[in-house]
């Protein structure tokens, strides 16, 4: 019995370490837009928000990354607040909220989850 | 460039559009922006702010004036949407006024309260002179959809003096939800009364004020002088037909209720109030057809009536009722009132546990929903209690608010747990307070007290004294008073509301019968109550009272084995109890007996449900054969055998009185209804109006009793005696109880 719990610790041990090394994996998307060093993931991040095409999304990356100063960013940011401005400006229903979720193991890291 | 308008045209004119067509360049969509902010034209607004959007997406201060005008309209999508655009904004290019008073708006909308709180700091601060009294507004509602009264209280003390009526407006809905009414009250007075209030808002709020202070005659007065001047008025319109209800003085307003209704005759409110009007005289093919006309089929209000319909019409299967809530609730509407209406019908029409245990599951799914409503409270704690779960029920009473503790729906439910905890001298020192401020109709009646019939009067002998009021019930009194007799009674105070029939001559005659008289209005009196309670105080104090009508016979464990009506309340006295929980078993006779009087009304309906509830005796019982003739099902719960004090009032007939401690054996009272030619007597019923909401027991009865006995089945029981109650579980006795009698005897 207690050699399967040590296993069990080793494990969970294992797994913890691995995703302090990763370094992104606790990540936020608030985070990785501040994050200078996030390139390419912020690169993949604005990808992913233009390949959803929906106004809940732009507005959810407003939410998340509007505070970045980062250059690039910025410009994304300009973008998508033209985006939702005028998009809101034609809408006749309400809407759901979105948040934009991060995560590293997947394929495919980021994904627009609905909340409410 | 665009034509300049002092005043805006209709949108949809033909210079509405020539305006729209001509709107080019920047400064000409400012310029109508201001006009119709100045004139608060929300159609104006609303294609104004978007159109200029659209033209200048990267113009900030045009994007924050749109969420401003949207944060006044409540429209959560779009404010939500541009606050994500504006705080993704540089700072230093979002740092002016209108900035600030649009995030301001948008983080009370958003219940972001905190930020807000920070940032209205922050905007009085940087612009002293702004009036900020809006911005105030919002906050004072902000904080009341989260639930922070309290520091809404705090802010509204603080506040300078101004005169802005929408701050006004939230002032008096702060003071309401917290319970202040009072000073909602003299609020109003002080500032020249409801009859100068133009906003109808506040006069709804200064009238929902003193419904909560019991106030419920001035409401009803107040109000109906107020409607007589605006008519246009729904809320207050609704305020004082609910508050008829309840002083069952609807035929009184229903004329004015007409004339609100016509004065809307083009607006869906109109037809509402049209529909309600029917359902309130029972009209249901009128209500029905009505509703039919309402324009939009799947609004709120819409599906609100045909949930009322359905709820109050009992011809309606159960599955419809089912159905008309489940469409009402898909509207998703963020408030609990499909639940708070549906579920009250399922508790007071409830028929088993069963109705009871799904009453409470559709409650429980929608707490989120309650937004502090204080009978949604009440619901939910009195579904908690039915279902045997009373620790969850005080569980969710004491994590109430204070201020909704000391509402009145919630503060019974206080008093419930304290009596339940033994706490019995200050609940009948809370409840003498509370039944005042409470709302009974019996503090808001007009009457003068009943006159002796004769001089002297005999005296009052005997420790239990039988007190009643009747009209025209010589079929009722022989029987009534040698019933009692029989169980020891030596006196009996009656009040004969001008009889025809030999019933007052009768009366006259016995030795034993102090008889008074009253030719008024027996609804004015809160149907008698207003009569019998000084009686009760004048003539039994320190003994005890049994309140019947004159169609109930009092059975107990023992009484027709020869135990006494003293023997009871010997017992009672002897364990500190002071009241019976009783209930009406209605009996009836068949086609076969119907012939044989008294004697042939011996069979009743078997099934009952019984289950706690919050107000004196604390135990309520439904069904009899009332509900399967009916359809509907009636309050026959009644507690009619009470030690007298000072303190002792009886509220609504003798359902409902103040606290005293509960006898832990009950009683049942044989309700003889169906005797001799009820029919007629249903008929005069209805034609005199005197009973609740116009006699709609006795219009129910008249449209399925034919006159000739109630068929019986495998579902009646021919009555035998007390003891059969007993083992059927319908009336309780004790062990001591059987020994004491025992004992005494």
């Amino acid at each position: 019995m207690n050699k399967y719990l040590g296993k069990i610790a080793a494990t969970l041990a294992a797994m913890l370490l691995s995703s302090a090394a990763s370094g992104a994996y606790a990540a936020s998307i608030a985070e990785i837009c501040n994050n200078p060093e996030e390139v390419e993931l912020n690169q993949k991040l604005w990808e992913y928000v233009q390949s959803q095409d929906k106004v809940e999304v732009y507005a959810a990356y407003l939410e998340a990354c509007g505070t970045s100063t980062i250059p690039f960013i910025v410009q994304f940011l300009e973008t998508a607040r033209e985006i939702v401005v005028t998009r809101t400006a034609e809408l006749t229903e309400p809407l759901p909220i979105f948040v934009i979720n991060f995560s590293p193991d997947q394929k495919d890291p980021f994904e627009a989850a609905y909340v409410r | 460039m665009a034509k300049d308008f002092a005043v805006l045209p209709a949108f949809e004119s033909l210079e509405g559009e020539e305006l729209r067509n001509s709107c080019a360049s920047y400064a000409d969509f400012l310029n109508l922006i201001n006009i119709a902010e100045a004139q608060q034209d929300q159609v104006w607004l609303s294609w104004v702010d978007r159109s200029a959007v659209k033209m200048f997406p990267k113009d900030m201060e045009l994007v924050a004036r749109w969420m401003l005008h949207e944060s006044i309209v409540g429209n959560k999508t779009v404010v939500r949407n541009l606050r994500a655009v504006i705080l993704s904004v540089p700072a230093k290019d979002r740092s002016g006024l209108t900035f600030y008073d649009a995030l301001v708006r948008s983080d009370f909308l958003l219940g972001n309260t905190d930020e807000g709180n920070l940032r209205l700091s922050d905007m009085i601060d940087l612009y002293p002179d702004h009036d900020a009294s809006h911005a105030r507004v919002a906050q004072l509602y902000g904080l009341m959809a989260v639930g922070q009264i309290d520091l809404a209280v705090e802010i509204v003390r603080a506040l300078p003096v101004h005169n802005n009526i929408y701050l006004t407006r939230a002032v008096m809905e702060v003071l309401c939800r917290a319970g202040f009414n009072n000073e909602v009250v003299d609020l109003v007075n002080s500032t020249g009364g409801l009859q100068t209030r133009e906003d109808m808002d506040e006069a709804y709020l200064y009238l929902s004020a003193l419904e909560q202070l019991g106030r419920l005659a001035e409401c009803v007065a107040e109000g109906s002088t107020y409607l007589a001047q605006h008519p246009q008025a729904p809320k207050v319109i609704h305020m004082l037909r609910q508050v008829a209800i309840r002083l069952d003085r609807l035929a009184e307003t229903m004329p004015l209720l007409t004339y609100c209704a016509e004065t809307m005759m083009d607006r869906a409110e109109g037809i509402e109030l049209r529909a309600l009007i029917a359902l309130d005289v029972d009209d249901y093919d009128l209500a029905r057809t009505t509703m039919g006309k309402l324009p939009d089929q799947n609004s709120e209000n819409t599906r609100r009536l045909w949930l009322s319909l359905a709820v109050t019409d009992p011809s309606t299967p159960r599955r419809q009722a089912r159905k008309a809530y489940e469409a009402y609730r898909a509207l998703n509407v963020v408030h609990a009132g499909p639940e708070m209406q549906y579920c009250s019908y399922l508790l007071n029409a409830a028929r088993s546990q069963k109705d009871l245990a799904k009453a409470l599951t559709l409650v429980e799914r929608q707490v989120d929903r309650a937004l502090g409503n204080a009978y949604f409270y009440r619901l939910y704690c009195s579904l908690l209690i039915a279902c045997n779960r009373h620790e969850d029920a005080k569980r969710v009473f004491e994590a109430l608010p204070q201020a909704l503790k000391d509402q009145r729906h919630c503060a019974e439910i206080g008093l419930y747990f304290r009596q339940a905890g033994g706490d019995h001298a200050g609940v009948i020192d809370a409840w003498r307070t509370h039944a005042k401020s409470g709302g009974y109709r019996v503090f808001s009646s007009e009457t003068v007290p009943a006159e002796p019939a004769k001089s002297p009067m005999p005296d009052v002998t005997g420790k239990v004294v039988v007190f009643a009021v009747v009209f025209n019930g010589i079929d009722y009194v022989e029987r009534f008073v040698s019933h009692y007799r029989a169980l020891g009674v030596t006196s009996f105070v009656i009040v004969d509301n001008a009889s025809t029939d030999g019933t007052r001559a009768f009366l006259l005659d016995q030795p034993d019968v102090l008889l008074y008289d009253h030719a008024g209005s027996f609804r004015a009196s809160a149907h008698g109550v207003m009569w019998i309670n000084p009686l009760i105080q004048l003539h039994a104090q320190g003994k005890w009272a049994l309140f019947v009508d004159i169609d109930e016979h009092l059975v107990f464990p023992g009484s027709d084995t020869g135990r006494s009506l003293n023997d009871l309340v010997g017992y009672a006295e002897a364990t500190g109890a002071r009241c019976f929980g009783s209930f009406m078993l209605d009996l009836f006779a068949t086609a076969g007996s119907a012939t044989e009087g008294f004697g042939g009304h011996r069979y009743f309906d078997k099934t009952y449900v019984t289950f706690d509830t919050v107000v004196p005796p604390y135990r309520s019982i439904q069904g009899g054969v009332r509900g399967r003739l009916t359809g509907r099902q009636f309050l026959i719960t009644k507690s009619p055998l009470v030690q007298v004090d000072p303190d002792v009032i009886f509220l609504e007939n003798n359902h409902l009185h103040t606290h005293v401690p509960v006898c832990d054996i009950s009683t049942a009272l044989l309700h003889y209804k169906f005797v001799g030619d009820a029919t007629a007597r249903f008929q005069e019923a209805v034609d005199r109006g005197e009973h609740f909401l116009g006699g709609r027991f006795y219009r129910d009865m008249l449209a399925r009793f034919n006159g000739a006995g109630i068929r019986r089945g495998l579902w009646s029981r021919k009555y035998r005696g007390s003891d059969q109650l007993r083992r059927m579980g319908l009336i309780k006795t004790s062990p001591k109880w059987d020994s004491w009698s025992k004992d005494n005897n």
